[in-house]
């Protein structure tokens, strides 16, 4: 143990300790000496009765090394001439329950854009690496969609699972992700472990040299609300824009996104034919319903900020309540002196 | 004289009472319709509260007319109302307190909220000042009524 960390050391101070720990969104780990950053996530989210349908793309990039400035933000243009050969990365993203995994469509998410524009202007005028398979860590899935190398492995000690990434570096012929990155991987995902958050999906990709919008990936699990992780980029020095499109069968309680950053930008009702000329799959759960809630969350700042998952839940909110009267407060209360005042000034002159 | 005062401070109420109703009421009215306004929930406060004071102003005046001291009371009111919102508004804009919630798609309206209570704010000052320079006389008018009933 201690050699395999000598031998850490000696790749870090190789590879550069200028460098920051990377982790783009829904968790990264630059497997090359690189600093990857993310311009933006989008997400399709829907969910019914405990079933949730994911399907989440990110775009990554590396940016020029004369680019990075020691102490400074990481807030880079995408990259331009300069050649990286390698720029290779293993997102994670954990999930409360065993997921399938399939392939989705960029397409999905323009569609989806599409339809909260019409509807708001209508409105308003919104593993090949199975090496390391030991008692706490295994390899439950494992296969290869498009350009994604995916591996879905189920874990019950972070150590073991930082053990397996390790080993998965090895068993790739890959270099050894730096000790920071894999320090600030433990630090995530021992939360999750202890929330009983088992099921990692691990996907290798090769960004080569150039920003990637990714072909996203589906993820369809159990999970007893809107699930979508976000802690598990809680250490990224970026700034980024997360973009959520939930389709639900009821309005999203605004409770639930409070304190998170989230704000809602559309919400409304649309055709569930609409949902399926975007993604079928995304309308799966909804058979025999006509009309299904979107709504579209907006995320924007450092990545760092990001220390909760979202979590959320749909159904009759006393907030949105809470809003109305607010807003008709002062309306009533003037409407209630002048009736006051005519009452007692006719009620006078009659007199 | 006061005749002419009071004429005038009806007229400035009814331009006031309408400058302020209708554009709050328009901006109100999108927010309600919009699929999702949380976000500018300050707006939407601000729009209410000029209308509750535009309510008050278009109340006053038949009371005014009537030299009814509580029509008196209210036009005040209403100008007090009307330009503490205005007062709120800028400072929160100052402050910056909300404006995440103001980007993009709310901020014009934040801004025409903010025009139209400072565009009002010359007629309420005219306002409250023959108001309050003619209060005297509506009292003695009452007063004057009051006995002329009694007899």
């Amino acid at each position: 143990m201690a050699m395999r960390a000598g031998v850490l050391l000696a790749i870090i101070s190789i590879g550069g300790l200028a460098l920051s720990p990377v982790l783009a969104d829904r968790g990264a780990i630059p497997i090359d000496d690189v600093i990857l950053y993310q311009e933006s996530q989008l997400a399709a989210i829907a969910w019914k009765d405990g079933e949730e349908i994911l399907m989440l793309s990110s775009s990554l990039g590396v940016p020029r090394m004369s680019d990075i400035a020691p102490l400074r933000p990481v807030n880079f243009s995408p990259i331009g001439a300069e050649v990286i050969p390698l720029a290779r990365a293993l997102e994670i993203i954990p999930l409360p329950s065993m997921p399938e995994v399939e392939e989705g469509s960029i397409e999905a998410f323009r569609r989806l854009s599409e339809i909260e524009r019409t509807h708001a202007e209508r409105a308003l005028g919104l593993a090949e690496g199975l090496l390391v398979v030991n008692r706490d860590v295994s390899v439950v899935y494992h296969e290869i969609i498009g350009p994604h190398d995916v591996t879905v492995v189920r874990a019950k000690d972070a150590d073991e699972l930082v053990s397996w990434v390790i080993g998965y570096a090895r068993g790739h012929r890959l270099p050894m992700p730096s000790e920071d990155s894999i320090d600030a991987l433990r630090n995530r995902v021992v939360n999750y472990i202890d929330e009983e958050y088992t099921y990692f999906v691990f996907d290798f990709l090769n960004l080569g040299s150039s920003m990637k919008t990714l072909e996203p990936l589906i993820y369809r699990f159990r999970s007893d609300a809107i699930y979508y992780p976000l802690r598990i980029s809680g250490t990224i020095e970026s700034y980024s824009k997360i973009t959520l499109f939930l389709i639900s069968e009821d309005r999203v309680r605004p409770e639930s996104i409070e304190g998170t950053g989230f704000e809602i930008t559309y919400e409304g009702m649309v055709d569930l034919s609409e949902v399926e000329e975007a993604d079928e799959r995304l309308a799966e759960l909804f058979v025999g319903q006509e009309r299904v809630w979107l709504t579209t969350l907006v995320w924007m700042g450092d990545l760092r900020s990001l220390d909760r998952d979202l979590n959320i839940t749909i159904g009759f909110s006393l907030e949105r309540i809470k809003l109305a009267i607010i807003r008709a407060t002062p309306i009533a209360v003037a409407f209630a002196l002048i009736a006051a005042i005519y009452v007692r000034v006719y009620g006078r002159t009659s007199r | 004289m006061s005749v002419g005062r009071i004429y005038t401070s009806m007229v400035l109420l009814v331009m006031s009472g309408l400058g302020l109703m209708i554009p709050s009421a328009i901006i109100l009215g999108i927010m309600m319709l919009s699929p999702y306004s949380g976000g500018a929930f300050l707006i939407e406060i601000g729009a209410s509260l000029y209308i509750a004071s535009a309510l008050m102003a278009l109340a006053s005046i038949p009371l005014i007319n009537k030299r009814v001291t509580e029509g008196y009371v209210i036009g005040i009111l209403s100008c007090l109302l009307s330009f503490s919102t205005f007062i709120i508004l800028l400072s929160l804009m100052a402050l910056g307190i909300g404006q995440y919630e103001y980007y993009n798609r709310y901020y014009q309206m934040a801004m025409l909220l903010l025009a139209i209570g400072g565009l009002a704010l010359l007629p309420e000052l005219i306002i409250s000042i023959l108001l309050t320079t003619t209060w005297g006389e509506s009292k003695g008018y009452q007063t004057k009524e009051k006995a002329m009933t009694s007899t």
